[in-house]
């Protein structure tokens, strides 16, 4: 018997089997195939159970020991229906707020009631009738919590809601606390009829908490500042002014200002578009023009402006800039122990002339409207002799006069004189502005024009400082017309606001630029013409920081909104 | 077992021939290697010189590989047989836990069948619609009574479900009618999905509400007090289906969900009967992208949604 054959008669003999192994084969085969054959079923059987359990009120337990809970059917919009089950020794509140609701943190004044242990059912009923705003919790069927408040309370027409909770029953730990409605009320528009304002998450507002928390856990103060902890695209005040990047084309370089809610109330914010922006142009000895950063040749992407910035938690210079908008890497940590103030840095990569302009920006808890700006020398960069801030996009907001003292000439104490404003067109005397500019003509570029500092009105913002303040004279942007063709990102829809720079008295100059077209556009702006840009410039080394503020016509209180006041504001009387 | 123990016997009784054969062999000069021959060897050679199988013939006199390819043979059964033992008892008890899940959710599919009812989808381009039977714990407290009609749907890919609820005046056959109306729609979507549209009359604060609530929206509006629904028997309720069963619906077909209406033709102001009109409302349910065509049939544009179509 050769190999071939002795390996070719193993392989047989190991597979050679007589009746034993045909009868446990068959066993085998008898075994399993009923297996095989009932597990088919399962998959569908679960999903057929688990559909028809979605139309039902049952609640299934998975796990004895956590929070079982589902979101029952709803017959009314007005209820809210959620059935739980607490396993005993659970010692849990089922908590009500009406006021302070924000996604940053619970809210920290709210109503509450010890949850029962066991199966029970909770149910949240909300109406408006003549009488106000009702806000009714029921454990099975009785009344636990209850926050009434009158017609005035809100004026709304319409709300926003969410939860944690699903339609199927879940096992939720029982340390944890679980949000079972969040429902937000947009508020009425101050300007335009039968339009709602969208209130930011991040943002305090009315409407109906609902959460069910451990006893012991109480929330936190909502914090004053957002990082990328809470905002993926924006740093601040939470309820105040904001910076924030972009990687529209011709707003890369630029640092964008969100103003506070309160300041411009009404203006929709579109995505990756900011209200206004801020250029940093460093100033080198020699060279004729500042650099735009806006202008510069992008360094990743070839033919496309714009130099890419980063915000960062130190002055520290950092080799990577992040080309993503929303990849901040801004923690905590930026803000003061005591968490009155908050510091970012602004990093910029070497402009061609070899400038690295760092801007510190600034954030002070008293002024939620205002941000700082103090601009730095990278330490590899070549020398500026000073560095400009030049604000971009100013003429969406129809800015139109410079608020001045009455007469330098006078004497005295600036800030004890009247105030009274001097208009754009006052500043181009040799340009007829009684014509209407035509759309899609080429926009005439006004010449910069020096703000006469002495006449500005002095204030005291730490240190000895001037006020500038741009004003506009539309009360109303509801009954303006914009022209056909204008993208909805530069028709301002908001309360009438101004701006205003706190600039301090030594080495700083401020400029303007006078514009009759529309931010990017040939399209003209209705009214004639308005401010188109700002230009700060500090001297470098800067020691002291200028702050910017777009803060409304009516004074809000520390960004609470007020519905009467917008009201009132809205009007523009 | 009886074949485990005889094999272990003949390992026993046969060690000592194989040793002394093996001693006698040159041709294995290694001693862990005639070790583990032994092991295999011994359990196939007798002392008599037989197999187990069998006596061996003269002519076949077996040599130490061959008879340790036998034995080879006979350990690759015995492992065969067990195996197949070991996977057979394995079955066993998957197939009784199975059966036992199985059971255990036929019993709930069941129960919950007879209280929800099936929703059965046979054709995956179609609408199936089946009711469920409201209980009595869907009725929350702070409504003071209510009338409850609950429909499961399935909604194949790239429908787009959309509600419109008709009030006011209504006809018996269309959305035709005087009166207000209110839409909820969803953009169609890749994926068949199942949604849960209820209809309730709600009694709250001595006010009727009529409410529609689906995945795509909700809403509610104040019935005239002139109409009571303490009790149904005067009014002609008609829900798409009923109990127990499944109904299904070409995606170009408009689905009248639910109405409610009186007997009797609503009458004008003067007093004289309106034409083909009563007092109620309707629920209908149409695709996204035939929502034109419903809208020219809704508006009496055209005779039917198919004549719209078309």
């Amino acid at each position: 018997m050769n190999e071939e054959t002795k390996s070719r008669s193993v392989a047989v003999s190991l597979f050679r089997f007589g009746l034993l192994e045909l009868l446990l084969l068959t066993a085998v085969v008898a075994t399993w195939l009923p297996f095989a054959l009932t597990r088919r079923q399962i998959p569908e059987l679960e999903s057929q159970i688990q559909a028809m359990r979605l139309a039902s009120t049952d609640l299934v337990i998975s796990d004895g020991t956590e929070l079982n809970l589902r979101v029952l059917p709803s017959i009314w919009n007005n209820i809210s229906s959620w059935k739980y089950f607490a396993p005993p020794g659970a010692d849990l509140e089922l908590r009500l707020a009406t006021e302070g609701i924000n996604s940053v943190e619970f809210p920290t004044e709210y109503e509450a009631v010890s949850l029962p242990v066991g199966e029970h059912s909770i149910h949240l009923k909300v109406t408006q009738d003549d009488g106000g705003h009702h806000s009714e919790v029921f454990i099975d069927d009785e009344i636990v919590l209850q926050k009434h408040h009158g017609p005035a309370w809100m004026d709304s027409y319409g709300s926003s809601s969410s939860g944690d909770a699903s339609m199927q029953s879940i096992a939720y730990p029982i340390n944890d606390p679980l949000n079972l409605k969040l429902q937000r009320y947009s508020i009425k528009h101050p300007l335009k009829k039968y339009e709602s304002v969208e209130i930011p998450d991040e943002y305090d507002n009315k409407g109906n908490y609902l959460w069910i928390s451990p006893r012991s856990l109480v929330p936190d103060d909502p914090p004053q500042f957002v990082t990328q902890k809470y905002s993926q695209d924006s740093l601040g005040h939470r309820q105040g002014v904001r910076i924030l990047r972009s990687n529209q084309m011709g707003m890369i370089g630029l640092i964008g200002l969100q103003p506070s809610l309160s300041s411009s109330f009404g203006d929709a914010m579109h995505w990756n578009h900011f209200q206004l922006g801020l250029s940093v142009r460093p100033v080198i000895d020699g060279l004729k023009d500042p650099e735009s950063p806006e202008e510069q040749p992008r360094p990743d992407i070839p033919n496309q402006k714009g130099l890419p910035f980063s915000f960062r938690e130190t002055i520290t210079p950092s080799d990577s800039f992040d080309l993503g908008i929303s990849a901040t890497k801004v923690t905590d940590k930026v803000i003061s122990e005591d968490g009155k103030s908050m510091r970012v840095f602004a990093h910029f990569p070497a402009f061609a002339s070899g400038a690295k302009p760092i801007v510190e920006i600034i954030f002070d808890a008293n002024h939620p409207e205002r941000v700082g700006f103090l601009p730095h020398a990278a330490p590899d960069s070549k020398p500026m002799v000073a560095c400009q801030l030049v604000t971009r996009f100013d003429a969406r907001f129809l800015w139109r006069e410079l608020e001045v003292t009455s007469d330098s000439s006078d004497g005295g104490d600036s800030e004890q004189k009247s105030l009274s404003t001097q208009s754009v067109a006052e500043f181009y005397p040799s340009v007829d502005f009684s014509a209407l500019p035509q759309p899609n003509s080429e926009a005439p570029m006004f010449d910069w024009r020096s703000v006469p500092l002495s006449r500005l009105p002095s204030a005291s913002n730490g240190v000895d400082s001037y006020r500038m303040s741009l004003l506009t004279d539309v009360p109303d942007t509801s009954k303006l017309k914009f022209p056909l063709g204008l993208g909805p990102h530069w028709q301002y829809a908001g309360i009438a606001n101004r701006q205003v720079w706190w600039l301090p008295k030594k080495n700083v100059t401020a400029e303007f630029r006078g514009t009759d077209r529309f931010p990017t556009t040939t399209l003209p702006l209705p009214g004639g013409p308005a401010f188109g840009n700002v230009r700060i410039t500090i001297a470098m080394p800067a020691t002291e920081p200028v702050w910017l503020e777009i803060v409304a016509e009516t004074d809000f209180s520390n960004g609470n909104l007020d519905q009467d006041e917008l009201s009132q504001d809205g009007s523009g009387e | 077992m009886r074949c485990l123990r005889r094999c272990a016997a003949n390992r026993a009784e046969f060690r000592g021939e194989y040793d002394t054969r093996i001693r006698c062999s040159k041709r294995i000069p290694n001693v862990m290697a005639r070790l583990e021959i032994g092991i295999l060897g011994a359990q196939i050679l007798r002392a008599d010189g037989n197999t187990p199988y069998g006596r061996r013939s003269s002519k076949d006199d077996l040599s130490l590989s061959e008879a340790l390819l036998s034995g080879k043979r006979l350990l690759a059964r015995r492992l065969w047989r067990i195996t197949l033992i070991i996977i057979a008892i394995v079955g066993i008890g998957f197939s009784f836990a199975a059966n036992r899940t199985v059971r255990e959710l036929r019993l709930t599919h069941a129960e919950l069948r007879k209280r929800v009812g099936l929703l059965e989808v046979e054709e995956a381009n179609k609408i199936a619609i089946t009711h469920v039977t409201a209980s009595e714990d869907m009725i929350p407290p702070g409504v003071s009574k209510a009338h409850v009609w609950q429909y499961r749907i399935y909604i194949p890919p790239n429908y787009g479900p959309c509600y419109q609820t008709k009030q006011g005046l209504v006809k018996a056959d269309s959305p035709q009618g005087k009166g207000g109306s209110s839409t909820n729609w969803s953009s169609p979507q890749a994926e068949p999905m199942e949604s849960l549209a209820t209809m309730a009359l709600i009694q709250t604060d001595d006010k009727w509400l009529l409410c529609r609530t689906t995945d795509s929206g909700s809403s509610s509006s104040v019935l005239p007090s002139e109409m009571q629904f303490d009790s149904l028997d005067d009014l002609v309720i008609e829900p798409i289906v009923e109990q127990g069963q499944t109904l299904v619906f070409d995606v170009d077909e408009p689905i009248c969900l639910f109405r409610l209406r009186e007997k009797e033709l609503a009458k004008d102001r003067r007093g004289n009967p309106e034409k083909d009109l009563f007092r109620g409302f309707a629920v209908y349910l149409f695709g996204y992208k035939h929502q034109d065509a419903y809208k020219a049939w809704a508006s009496g544009q055209a005779r039917s949604m198919k004549e719209a179509l078309q």
